[in-house]
């Protein structure tokens, strides 16, 4: 009985993320330098549904070629990488790792810039992220188990060194890069945004996403079981060495796809994962999902900010950090995170 | 039909002499195998080859008369259920939410465990007495409290055959004697039993067979009154001790001097 009230009260708190979710979306679109009212809007959406003139093309224009690409692209990186960090944490037993933490953005950000140099298009962008990523991450769980010692902290700081290694490697391309045109646009592209986010490459990214989004949910119960550990999880009788790499693999795609569309976005990662196991509890069934929830709520709060608080917009990555850090630190201080 | 069959088997760690050689052994369903023996000699490695958890280096296991080989972790997860002596903490899940994971071999990649699944659970925990801890976070629980609570995660995985490695050796008097009387009550209902101890007196109480190492490694097994003799006892432990027969428990006890 109480189990069944508890699972019941889980699904409340994920319904209502979903509502705010919803109610922050509409929002954003209204938000920005061009403020446009709710009533607006809402001629500008029944307008466009009905194929009838209600609001001024300009209107028009701002929110559905403008905003709801971007609002789009807010909610699809921010879950991406909510659930990516919760499901490599669950998958490594380790609650301070996480795409950035584990190199796999930095190693994405490679593949990504170097498809730059090689003039590639969106799909082989998302080939060599993805290759990328896996690259790094693979590296970064390698070097513990050389060094003979595979705990928490040799994994985190694997994936700093890795971290470390791919932003050498990113440095030299732009050296290499031709200044006039390549240089630009990993400069910009790197420093983690979402003005340049058209339907275009939000639509190219979209099967990567979905496809790891949807194998991750479909698993939210089987990575706590991951999570219980490696012989554990053998002796309840899943195939540990196959789950793994299939939790792996979806997880480093969410991430290649989020910075093949926005450049690296730090902390989300890392930090979403805790806020969400805080509110929910630590059952990935229930926190997984949360923690995309909260992730596109918080990217899209996040950004929403970024184009409406100044003119001249601020970076992204930079505000998720500034943001991202206080919290983080909140929760290492009420000792929700265990090291081992 | 063994349930059970270990057939000549021999294990050891790369570069290092073997634990234990030629072993061989079988279980029979509504059986208990108790296994004795000095501590490092190899008991709980064993079990880990028992479980596919480590690769014997000769000789075989047999589950049903499938060797262990043949058999998907899925199918043999649904034969054994196997309680380690150190069992990795896992965090602040509920015991509910904990124990519900011993259903995973009946669910498919797809599922998530239902209302049956939490009914199993709460069976389990009354068999314990462990009710009152099912909302509780499992890292909260004493040290004994989490044994009893491993060991209704094997009760809920519905199997055959139950492997328990030193089940008893965090609990207070009346907690141990509440697992072997389930160990006895698991028998009864036809479950096949393998647990390790270092107390010969639990051998005692259960009666069934005995597995026993000695220090060089040798391995027999027999029925306890037996096999179980002062003199084997003090070879094996390396110690002065006395082995007495106790009338009104109708048993032998053990003691050392």
């Amino acid at each position: 009985m109480n189990t069944i009230s508890r699972s019941k009260h889980q699904y409340q708190i994920i319904f209502l993320a979903s509502i705010s979710l919803i109610l922050l979306a509409l929002i954003s679109l209204c938000f920005g330098n061009y403020q446009i009212s709710i009533n607006h809007l809402y001629n500008a959406i029944i307008g466009q549904i009905s194929q009838r003139t209600l609001v001024s093309p300009i209107e028009s224009n701002i929110i559905f070629s403008l905003r709801l690409p971007r609002m789009l692209a807010a909610i699809g990186i921010g879950a991406a990488l909510a659930i990516s960090g919760t499901a490599y944490q669950s998958i490594f037993q380790n609650p301070l790792v996480s795409p950035d933490l584990l190199g796999v953005s930095n190693g994405a950000a490679v593949g990504a810039a170097l498809a730059i140099l090689l003039n590639l298009h969106s799909f082989g962008t998302q080939v060599l992220a993805l290759i990328f990523g896996l690259i790094a991450v693979m590296l970064s769980v390698t070097i513990p188990r050389m060094m003979g010692r595979s705990t928490n902290l040799t994994l985190v700081l694997a994936g700093v060194v890795v971290s470390g290694l791919m932003q050498a490697i990113l440095g030299l391309m732009k050296y290499l890069a031709d200044p006039d045109s390549q240089l630009q646009s990993i400069v910009y592209w790197q420093l983690g945004s979402l003005a340049k986010v058209t339907v275009g490459n939000l639509v190219s990214v979209l099967p990567m996403l979905l496809v790891g989004m949807v194998i991750l949910l479909v698993m939210r119960w089987r990575l706590t079981v991951l999570g219980l550990g490696d012989a554990v999880a053998q002796t309840m009788g899943i195939n540990v060495a196959r789950e793994r790499r299939l939790v792996v693999l979806c997880a480093t795609l969410l991430t290649a796809a989020s910075v093949c569309l926005s450049g690296p976005i730090g902390w989300i990662g890392l930090v979403v994962p805790h806020m969400a196991r805080m509110v929910i509890g630590p059952n990935t069934r229930y926190s997984l999902p949360l923690s995309g929830l909260i992730g596109a709520i918080f990217l899209l709060l996040v950004d929403t900010l970024a184009r409406t608080l100044s003119a001249g917009e601020i970076p992204l990555s930079i505000l998720t950090v500034f943001i991202g850090t206080p919290i983080f630190i909140y929760i290492l201080a009420t000792k929700k995170v265990t090291l081992r | 039909m063994n349930l059970l069959k270990i057939n000549q088997l021999s294990f050891h760690y790369p570069d290092q002499p073997n634990l234990f050689n030629h072993l061989s052994c079988s279980l029979q369903e509504g059986e208990i195998l108790t296994i004795l023996g000095p501590n490092g000699i190899g008991k709980s490695t064993l079990l880990k080859c028992l479980m596919g958890l480590l690769k014997p280096t000769a000789g075989s296991v047999t589950v049903n008369d499938q060797p262990l080989s043949k058999l998907s972790p899925r199918q043999l997860a649904q034969w054994i259920a196997y309680v380690p002596q150190h069992v990795p903490d896992p965090g602040s899940l509920t015991v509910s939410d904990y124990l519900v994971t011993g259903r995973t071999p009946y669910l498919e990649f797809t599922q998530t465990p239902g209302d049956s699944d939490y009914e199993l659970v709460q069976d389990a925990l009354a068999k314990l007495s462990l009710t009152a801890l099912k909302d509780q976070e499992v890292n909260t629980l004493s040290g004994g409290q989490f044994q009893m609570v491993t060991i209704a995660k094997a009760l809920v995985q519905s199997p055959k055959l139950i492997i328990l490695d030193e089940p008893t050796a965090a609990l207070d008097f009346g907690r141990q004697k509440q697992v072997i009387e389930l160990i006895q009550s698991l028998a009864k209902h036809h479950f096949a039993v393998l647990h390790t101890t270092h107390n010969p007196n639990h051998a005692f109480m259960l009666g069934h067979q005995v597995g026993l190492f000695s220090p060089d490694g040798h391995f027999e097994s027999g029925e306890a009154d037996q096999l179980l003799t002062e003199e084997r006892l003090k070879q094996t432990y390396g110690t002065d001790l006395k082995l007495i027969y106790e009338a009104e428990l109708g048993r032998y006890v053990c003691e050392l001097v």
